[in-house]
């Protein structure tokens, strides 16, 4: 997987908040890691059209735990048929596991993580998990032609800061779904 | 001052942008594009973050880099449509990767 220093300097100044020891400008971070937010702006979306008797309490706690893996288990499992009460709880239920989860494993990772030596390879885990999720989702001629132009559309646009490929992905994705009459899955 | 004024206002917004939706989407009716655009923004966003972290997580286009990752993450897929089981699914594709990377590396 290559040189692990270098990796991880190249992945520190991908994120948002290494942006300032750059020195960049305020606003710019700010910019950036709001901008970072687009894929869940589009999960959290997809989950509310998906939850239409919540309270507003109910959204307001659902919103804080908006994550795009929790909510990509929700929708995967609401596909197969769930009532409006029982899905407000599923997606509370993963969602509140996996705030936990991550918290708890960002703290081990702070505390004891630089006296861990893993294997490079487990770095590779996440985008793992993602696949398990994305390859469930695509239940619709039209999810595959939106999974395919923001892959392409992303990936075209990798070397650009900020993570401006990927809001160009999402944004190419939702373009196109947006124009499938044949949506329904 | 400046970094806390700006890290306040980057948790302030991210959860607005989470919120907001929540808020103003649920039950109500929607436009048929719109509706027909959400339906696909699940799948769409996980697409649009894995791919590049599959084929390009140092933001570097390298085929010969990505090659073990590309056939690790392709038989991720192949495993998950026929299992269903994302331990197998992520389990498989460590391993293959794994192994890819012993083949390139030597």
């Amino acid at each position: 997987v290559g040189d692990l220093p270098a990796d991880l300097r190249r992945h520190r100044a991908a994120a948002p908040g290494r942006l300032f020891d750059e020195g960049a400008a305020p606003l710019l971070v700010v910019v950036a890691a709001l901008a970072v937010s687009a894929p869940l702006v589009a999960s959290a979306s997809s989950l509310a059209a998906q939850l239409p008797r919540a309270s507003t309490p109910q959204r307001a706690l659902a919103a804080f735990l908006v994550v795009v893996p929790a909510c990509a288990v929700a929708l995967n499992r609401f596909q197969q048929g769930l009532s409006a009460r029982r899905r407000l709880r599923y997606y509370l239920g993963v969602a509140t596991a996996m705030y936990l989860v991550w918290q708890l494993t960002t703290a081990i990772g702070l505390v004891a993580g630089a006296g861990l030596r893993l294997p490079d390879v487990l770095q590779f885990t996440a985008p793992l998990a993602m696949v398990a999720l994305l390859v469930p989702s695509v239940t619709s001629r039209a999810a595959r032609t939106a999974v395919t132009v923001a892959s392409v559309v992303a990936l075209a646009g990798v070397a650009l800061p900020a993570g401006i490929g990927t809001i160009a992905g999402l944004g190419a994705g939702l373009w196109v779904g947006m124009r499938d009459e044949g949506g329904a899955s | 001052v400046t970094t806390w004024l700006a890290v306040a206002i980057v948790a302030g917004g991210c959860y607005v942008l989470r919120f907001g939706p929540l808020l103003l989407l649920s039950g109500r009716q929607l436009p048929d594009r719109v509706a027909r655009a959400l339906r696909v923004a699940g799948p769409a966003a996980l697409a649009a973050l894995v791919v590049p972290a599959v084929v390009a997580p140092t933001s570097t286009l390298d085929p010969i880099a990505a090659a073990p990752r590309l056939v690790a993450a392709a038989a991720a897929v192949v495993v998950h449509r026929r299992r269903r089981s994302v331990g197998l699914t992520v389990g498989t594709g460590l391993l293959v990767l794994g192994a890819a990377d012993v083949v390139v590396s030597t």
